[in-house]
């Protein structure tokens, strides 16, 4: 699905940082914002190594945006950021990368979006 | 990990996203004190203030996961290393664990829940193993050759210095002497101050065991082996592997199996009974008996190889009768102990009553001091123990047991069988009574049946 096409469809499930604790919103706020702090950081290192065809570096970002986004059931974010990584790291392959690439940067956006939303409301 | 309230839990992750969750988890439990790291080269430089457990991530940007716990492994073995990752691929957990990770959590939804229970299962683990070493200590403190070896003179003095000779060595030590002289005593004294005291003491007693069970006793068994081996089992040799075996009543074993005894020290190996493979051990050898073994090879009934093979440094513990003013002594000690452990005011002894145990010709030696010390605190009702509280075991004898002209271990033969008629041979009972093993008392009807006194 290319990601800018009308109807693609951000899910997640926020039920891995339930808790028990006092002030649960505000945690689960701060973790949303870290969210958007990070992913954004990561897609942009994640362009600048793809720019220069430094793969280990692109799988790298991938990994380390993918943990939250497992974990928040991200999708199809999570999904995409997998393939680069298993592409690289396990197949040992660039074929099609720099397209999974773009193919995040647009699905980041459109997660970051509905993310901010949610802390706004 | 001193107490709950000070366990230190250390988060070293590079995730900004992952190191905020962690610590949120973690620090609900306000009995963890918890500390983040980003990478592993600022959790290195402060690794000097030894935390209880530590979580790493497999991916740092600095370092990965293994290099990481064999630095904190090879710092500090007990630290608590808990690998969290993203991959989930069973060699690299098996290969952590291998290397001493406590346990290897993949980053998934449920990471939360698994890494509280694993950090309460390390801190149980780690309580336990506390708990053990501290129970450990005081074993090894119990048997301080000081607190073990009671007594000033010659005789047990000269015991004493050899007792020392084999504490820097593994040479394999036989302890003689009569019934209740502190053969396992002084078994238990050597391990405990040798360099195996932190490995285990295994003590068989040879003559307590039927003849056709003391093989796979000691050398153990395949499941199968034999009717009734259904499961495995390791023999005594390879339960005190590192340690010490204490083979008690050595003169008791059957002569069919003191040539697998000799082939097993010979060797330094066991076969299990149904299987063909040899199995290495490291065991310290520490042998008793109260025969003169010399005699029973002489009369044919030790293998002399084996005897000479278990002489490597033989102790003769006096009989309590030749150690004079040792009977005071030990006689205070039993006091303290025994009014420490039941909780009741120390007493101490009249003249009459030192004289009264001075007196004394101790059949039964240390054992039967110790029961008479214990009956007379019990009996008494002052805080002095006068002569009439102290009751010889001799003294409750049939007279017509004691008017005969007979030697001290006939005398004792005669006891056991005076208990033997009277209890209708209740071993268990007698044993209880007399304050000796059963396993002495079947080997004395054992011996009364070839005297054909039985």
């Amino acid at each position: 699905m290319k990601p800018n096409m009308p109807g693609m469809k951000i899910s997640y499930n926020l039920s891995g940082l339930d808790g028990l604790e006092d002030k649960h919103d505000q945690f689960i706020k701060e973790m949303i914002r870290l969210f958007i702090k990070g992913t954004s950081s990561g897609m942009k290192g994640m362009q600048v190594a793809a720019k220069e065809k430094d793969w280990n570096t692109v799988a790298e970002h991938a990994h380390k945006i993918l943990g939250p986004c497992k974990h928040l059931e991200v999708m199809p974010l999570a999904k995409t950021l997998r393939s680069i990584e298993n592409t690289i790291f396990d197949l040992k392959k660039t074929d099609g990368i720099p397209e999974l690439v773009e193919q995040a940067e647009e699905e980041a956006k459109e997660t970051i979006k509905v993310f901010e939303k949610l802390i706004s409301e | 990990m001193k107490d709950k309230k000070t366990v230190a839990v250390w988060i070293v992750e590079d995730n900004e996203w992952y190191n905020k969750l962690l610590k949120h988890t973690i620090s609900l439990n306000p009995e963890y004190s918890v500390r983040t790291f980003f990478n592993a080269h600022d959790f290195l430089k402060e690794l000097e203030a030894k935390p209880d457990i530590v979580t790493i991530d497999y991916r740092l940007p600095d370092m990965d996961g293994i290099e990481l716990l064999a630095k904190i492994k090879s710092f500090d073995e007990n630290i608590k290393v808990i690998v969290i990752s993203e991959q989930d691929k069973i060699d690299t957990a098996i290969e952590l664990l291998r290397l001493g990770a406590y346990d290897y959590i993949v980053k998934e939804k449920d990471v939360r829940n698994r890494l509280l229970n694993t950090i309460n299962n390390a801190i149980k683990e780690q309580n336990l193993v506390t708990r053990i070493m501290a129970l450990e200590q005081e074993v090894i403190n119990k048997y301080d050759l000081n607190k073990t070896i009671i007594g000033a003179s010659p005789a047990i003095q000269t015991s004493l210095k050899l007792i020392e000779k084999t504490l820097e060595n593994n040479i394999t030590v036989i302890v003689t002497g009569e019934t209740g002289t502190g053969k396992e005593v002084v078994a238990k004294a050597i391990h405990y101050n040798s360099s195996r005291k932190h490995k285990n003491f295994v003590a068989v007693n040879v003559a307590a065991i039927p003849g056709e069970l003391i093989e796979a006793e000691l050398f153990g068994h395949e499941k199968g082996a034999f009717t009734g081996a259904n499961n495995r089992r390791i023999g005594k040799f390879e339960e005190a592997n590192g340690g010490t075996l204490f083979l008690d009543e050595i003169g008791e074993l059957d002569h069919s199996l003191q040539a697998k005894l000799l082939r097993a020290l010979q060797e330094k190996e066991i076969v299990r009974i149904g299987s063909n493979a040899p199995i290495k051990f490291d065991t310290r050898i520490i042998a008793a008996t109260h025969r003169n073994l010399k005699e029973e090879v002489k009369k044919g009934k030790f293998r002399e190889d084996l005897y000479y093979r278990l002489m490597g440094f033989p102790i003769e513990l006096p009989p309590l009768r030749s150690r004079g003013k040792d009977v005071l002594i030990l006689a205070k000690h039993f006091i303290d102990v025994f009014c420490k452990e039941n909780k009741v005011p120390l007493k101490t002894l009249s003249e009459e009553a030192k004289a009264k145990l001075l007196g004394y010709h101790y059949p039964g030696n240390i054992r039967e001091l110790r029961s008479t010390i214990e009956l007379a605190i019990v009996i008494g009702d002052k805080n002095e123990i006068m002569a009439n509280d102290i009751t010889f075991l001799s003294d409750e004898l049939n007279p017509e047991n004691v008017s005969d002209d007979l030697t001290m271990r006939e005398y004792e033969l005669k006891i056991v069988e005076t208990y033997l008629k009277k209890y209708n041979n209740d071993i268990k009972l007698i044993a209880s009574k007399l304050d000796i093993g059963q396993a002495t008392i079947y080997r004395m009807i054992k011996e009364m049946k070839e005297k054909g006194t039985a």
